[in-house]
């Protein structure tokens, strides 16, 4: 049976542990309350008190208030989102926010793309009421580095940013400071942007509704309004993007909240590090090499040109005498279409990625083991998972979005087992990091098989139904000698077996690995 | 309130919560934790610098101007009403150099007045020539003395058995099934003692019915309101009372720690219940499987570093965590999600200690005590405007009057109005004084609250408005900030209230109370929604002193 709760008096079915907001959005539509602190990838928090509505057991009864982000809707409620009551209260909230905050809105960065000016516009103030008293209008503008902006005279202390620092990307590089009326953004020790331990993944910026912290580019303007949505090619995570561009210039780049991938968060490389697509050193326009000198081209005759030699080698040699590689750098599409042209097109197999280099290994491996050589989980599947194991992966780093997510399970305290000869970042909050000499992962992973099979912890009716060969593997394993091991790992088998057993109990684990495993086939 | 942060904290545990940690690095360097030392923290225990110093600068006594102060002069509005500070400072000014002096507010000598903190001790109501002696340490000078008695039963106030009654009393106790404890706690009815009214029992099953293998109960020993020191009294005097209540709901809800998160502004409470603790600790009724039932508990006592909004049970949780003492939101319930995210049940020191009673009378014998939804006794303490000025035990019901006049033996001088319940209670005009008695309906009906039943006199004397411009600047300034209502709020509003005090401004009558509704009905906690309260009780029955000060005439209610 659905459970009803009615908003203005009509009924509306609920969903179980929805909060009001949620079910006013999803019922009444997206801007069916004003907030200033919510946010769609950050937990309800509570500080601004906009979105609050009257509640009643019964239809206009007497009613109480509730903040709306952070209050479950209960089955017979009656919700009411614009009560005279709450429009009271929402524009006397406003205009005490803007009793600290400078008017100066048609020559602020953020004019027509500011949350607090669409909230104020929409709860109708039309002045401020309050003597003059204390502000912090005077407090100076950060822009000591190379990415991130902040003017905190026009911040509203709604923690968004902190919370982004601390949810999203797991830095805590900002903290309100102080309290009551003096709490006040701050990064690291009260330092700037530029000594703080900014790792510029810009999430704090585009969860400010305000221009309290911006960017260099100034991506939150409203004069960029042609946006292109896109994908991130610098690492594998593919990031989605939606890039802001007037005139075919990039003006900033944004995460959409949509995207699977990354719901809203991206990194400093995919933020940030644009400039180089309009670089001068980049060739402007397809060069042909003739008498060993480059010369400027149009498309059409490179393809041309391209073509006609594709054609000419082909006839006199043979689609064989033909090969392409393609890069890591280009989206799945690309390469699959790279591929395509070679096969069904050239009519070779000749076709191969830079990727070869590093994942080989990986692919054979993970075909013959599972069947196919590629990821045999979504990173989705981190939010499902009660253990996860990291070897020879510096995704913090490399892979920064998904590296975000792993330091935020590792967080929760959930088991996370880091295999790696570097304390990395995720080795330093991981339960379990076993730092081994560099080239010693087999005999780590051995161990760890060794302590599994061994402690009672392998899954019998799985090895029966799924797999061969597992008593030599075991006689293999069992005549290992584990003090040979541990000298030549130069890890505690304690500390190993300890791993080996957190693992194998937990009722999920998911395992990660990156080039630090398969490079060493090389 | 960070998840991740709470996560981090808990994987060091109580013993070593950052919180301690930053308040003894801020011991070693003269009152402020130094940059390297905030840097060490923050990597010792997985956190942000930012996390570190946000902490740190949210606190009276940690903050970087904390640093050199070497006396504290108490501001609460017991204090302040008895007039005694101004002399005080300049007292203190011939002999300390005006940064080295700072501010307490309410180290609970409201019945002496005259109150300072120096080098861990309180002292109060000093005579002549006493003040050279306090500073070179004189015990007997620290010493403060004030009436305790009850009118009715004693049960908060009835003498320590000694430690062999209490021990034989708990190991009883801990061989009947913990599932009976608890309906014999909840069959007592007690409502909690600070202010929140409660039930002690269904909180306690909340927790005992959350999933975990770590739980824990927390004794808020955080008694901010000036003008109460009901606490104070007893983890002085009836420690035992306390610890035992302690146990027994960890018992109930199968906690494992016992956590007094104890004020600064008591120091000397904490030498007092760690020698309680220690007779617990020789009578084997803590560590592991205690008295063979299975029940391993420990207590770890946590210092407050000055902040009264810690007083709110999800601000103290975060407190303990090194976290910013910011209010949560609820849901998740603290005893669902509280400490470290683990299941936690927080209560008052003074419903804590009425558990003895109940398991040596029966929750039967308890719940008979007071009125039908008020059940049991009540503590009240009184301010030095009573003749006898003191702790007072006394039925739920007894009448308000009773209390002032019998137990209290009436005014020194004439007063015009009581503030009970801490400075979120309502202001009580002395005609009302007849009509209330003392439990929490009497209280709600007639416009005023409860709350943990301090009574502070306002004289006829004193100046309402001043006393307000003065709680509005408490409301100010120990508001955590977090909400945007309570932080501007009460914020503009002392602006306003000082700025018309002064005769600068007529506070605008209407804007008053479109920012007492915005407190009223916006807030997150108690704090900002409950200050409106004793300003409009203020209002109502002191229009006509305050009608100066408004630009226009007619109700602000």
């Amino acid at each position: 049976m659905s459970k009803i709760a009615y908003l203005n008096n009509k009924p509306h079915e609920i969903e179980a542990g929805e909060t009001m907001i949620s079910f006013a959005r999803r019922a009444l539509g997206s801007d069916s309350i004003p907030t200033l602190c919510d946010a769609p990838n950050l937990e309800p928090f509570g500080s601004c008190r906009v979105c609050s509505v009257d509640v009643a057991l019964e239809k206009d009864g007497p009613a109480k208030t509730f903040a709306s982000c952070h209050t479950p809707v209960a089955e017979g409620q009656y919700i009411y989102t614009d009560s005279k009551n709450v429009q009271r209260l929402r524009k006397n909230i406003i205009e005490l926010v803007l009793t600290d905050h400078p008017l100066d809105c048609l020559t602020c960065e953020v004019n027509g793309n500011c949350e607090l000016q669409t909230v104020a516009a929409r709860v109708g103030i039309n002045s401020v009421r309050y003597p003059e008293g204390e502000t912090h209008l005077d407090r100076e503008k950060d822009l000591s580095h190379p990415y991130m902006t902040s003017d905190f005279s026009k911040c509203i202390n709604c923690y968004r940013c902190v919370r982004a620092c601390d949810e999203v990307q797991g830095e805590f590089v900002l903290s309100m400071a102080g309290r009551g009326f003096d709490s006040h953004i701050i990064k690291g020790l009260d330092q700037s942007f530029e000594d703080s331990p900014c790792v510029s993944c810009g999430a704090c910026s585009q969860a400010c509704p305000t221009a309290a912290i911006s960017d260099v580019f100034q991506s939150k303007s409203i004069a960029n309004t042609q946006k292109t949505r896109t994908v991130c090619t610098y690492c594998g995570v593919g990031c989605n993007l939606e890039v802001a561009t007037s005139g075919g210039d990039i003006k900033g780049i944004q995460a959409p909240f949509d995207a699977e991938v990354n719901q809203g968060h991206t990194c400093l490389k995919g933020r940030f590090a644009f400039k180089f697509y309009k670089h001068d050193d980049r060739i402007r326009s397809p060069l042909i090499k003739r008498d060993g000198v480059f010369e400027e081209a149009t498309w059409d005759e490179a393809y041309d040109y391209i073509a006609s030699r594709f054609r000419g080698y082909q006839k006199e040699f043979g689609p064989d005498s033909l090969a392409g590689i393609s890069s890591a750098r280009c989206t799945n599409e690309e390469n699959y279409l790279m591929q395509k042209f070679f096969r069904t097109i050239v009519g070779t197999n000749n076709i191969d990625g830079c990727a070869r280099v590093c994942h080989s290994p990986t692919a054979l491996g993970m075909q013959r083991v599972f069947g196919t050589g590629a990821a045999t989980n979504s990173i989705d599947d981190i939010k499902d998972t009660d253990a996860i194991l990291v070897i020879g992966a510096n995704a913090t780093e490399a892979h920064p979005v998904t590296g975000a997510k792993l330091k935020q399970f590792e967080m929760s305290g959930r088991t996370s087992i880091v295999i790696d000869p570097r304390r990395t970042e995720l080795a330093r909050y991981a339960t379990h990091h076993l730092q081994l000499r560099p080239g010693t992962n087999v005999a780590v992973l051995n161990m760890m098989m060794y302590y599994i099979i061994k402690e009672g912890f392998a899954d019998q009716s799985f090895i029966d139904d799924r797999t061969e060969g597992y008593e030599d593997f075991c006689d293999a394993l069992f005549k290992l000698d584990i003090d040979e091991m541990e000298s030549i790992s130069g890890v505690d088998r304690e500390l190993v077996k300890s791993a080996a057993v957190a693992y194998a109990t937990a009722p999920n684990a998911m395992s990660f690995h990156g080039l630090g495993v398969p490079e060493h086939s090389q | 309130m960070s998840k991740n942060l709470g996560d981090l904290g808990g994987r060091k545990g109580v013993q070593e919560n950052l919180f301690s940690k930053i308040g003894e690095a801020a011991m070693a360097t003269e009152g402020s934790p130094s940059p390297e030392e905030m840097d060490r923290l923050a990597d010792e225990f997985l956190v942000g610098k930012a996390n570190v110093y946000g902490t740190a600068t949210f606190y009276d006594f940690l903050k970087p101007e904390n640093r050199g102060k070497k006396v504290y002069v108490c501001n609460g509005s017991a204090c302040l009403c008895a007039g005694t500070q101004e002399g005080l400072i300049a007292d203190l000014k011939t002999r300390f150099d005006e940064s080295e002096i700072g501010h307490m507010t309410c180290l609970g000598r409201c019945h002496e007045n005259g109150a300072f903190h120096y080098e861990g001790k309180n002292y109060s109501a000093l005579g002549e020539g006493q003040l050279g002696a306090a500073l070179k340490g004189a015990d007997e000078i620290n010493v403060d003395r004030y009436e305790i008695c009850a009118s009715g039963e004693a049960v908060l106030t009835a003498n320590f058995e000694g430690m062999d009654a209490y021990a034989t009393l708990l190991k009883g106790v801990l061989a009947k099934e913990s599932a009976d404890v608890l309906e014999e706690v909840k069959a007592a009815g007690i409502r909690g003692r600070g202010g929140a009214g409660f039930p002690m029992g269904v909180k306690w099953e909340f927790a005992r019915n959350a999933e975990s293998d770590l739980k824990f109960i927390i004794c808020n020993a955080d008694e901010g309101d000036p003008g109460a020191y009901s606490d104070r009294y007893l983890l002085e005097q009836r420690p035992h009372s306390v610890l035992f209540g302690m146990i027994i709901a960890g018992y109930c809800m199968k906690a494992q720690w016992g956590v007094l998160y104890i004020r600064a502004e008591y120091p000397e409470s904490f030498p007092i219940v760690e020698a309680a603790i220690q007779d617990f600790r020789d009578a084997g009724l803590l560590g592991e499987d205690i008295n063979g039932a299975g029940f391993d508990f420990d207590f770890k006592i946590v210092q407050g570093q000055g902040s009264y909004i810690c007083g709110e049970e999800t601000a103290l949780i975060s407190s303990i965590e090194g976290q910013r003492p910011e209010v949560r939101v609820r849901p998740p319930f603290p005893a669902q999600k509280g400490l470290f995210n683990k299941p936690t049940i927080v209560n008052n020191v003074e419903t804590l200690a009425t558990v003895p009673y109940v398991i040596k009378n029966g929750g039967a014998a308890y719940a008979a005590l007071g009125t039908e939804k008020s059940n049991g006794t009540k503590l009240v303490s009184l301010d030095s405007y009573f003749k006898r000025p003191g702790i007072y035990e006394v039925d739920m019901g007894t009448p308000l009057a009773t209390v002032v006049n019998d137990l209290g033996g009436g005014f020194t001088e004439p007063v015009k109005a009581l503030h009970i319940g801490g400075p979120l209670g309502g202001i009580v005009p002395s005609e009302k004084i007849d009509e209330l008695t003392i439990d929490f309906e009497s209280f709600n009906v007639g416009g005023f609250l409860l709350g943990h039943a301090s009574v502070v006199c306002i004289p006829e004397s004193f100046s309402i408005m001043t006393y307000l411009e003065k709680l509005m600047e408490f409301a100010a300034v120990e508001s955590c900030g977090k909400c945007f209502p309570c932080r501007l709020g009460t914020k503009r509003a002392h602006e306003m209230l000082e700025s018309a005090n002064k005769g600068n401004y007529k506070i605008d009558t209407e804007l008053f109370d479109d920012l007492l509704h915005t407190l009223e009905e916006g807030s997150l906690c108690a704090h900002g929604g409950g200050i409106p309260l004793p300003v409009k009780n203020a209002l109502q029955y002191f229009g006509e002193e305050l009608k100066q000060f408004f630009s226009k005439e007619g109700s602000h209610v």
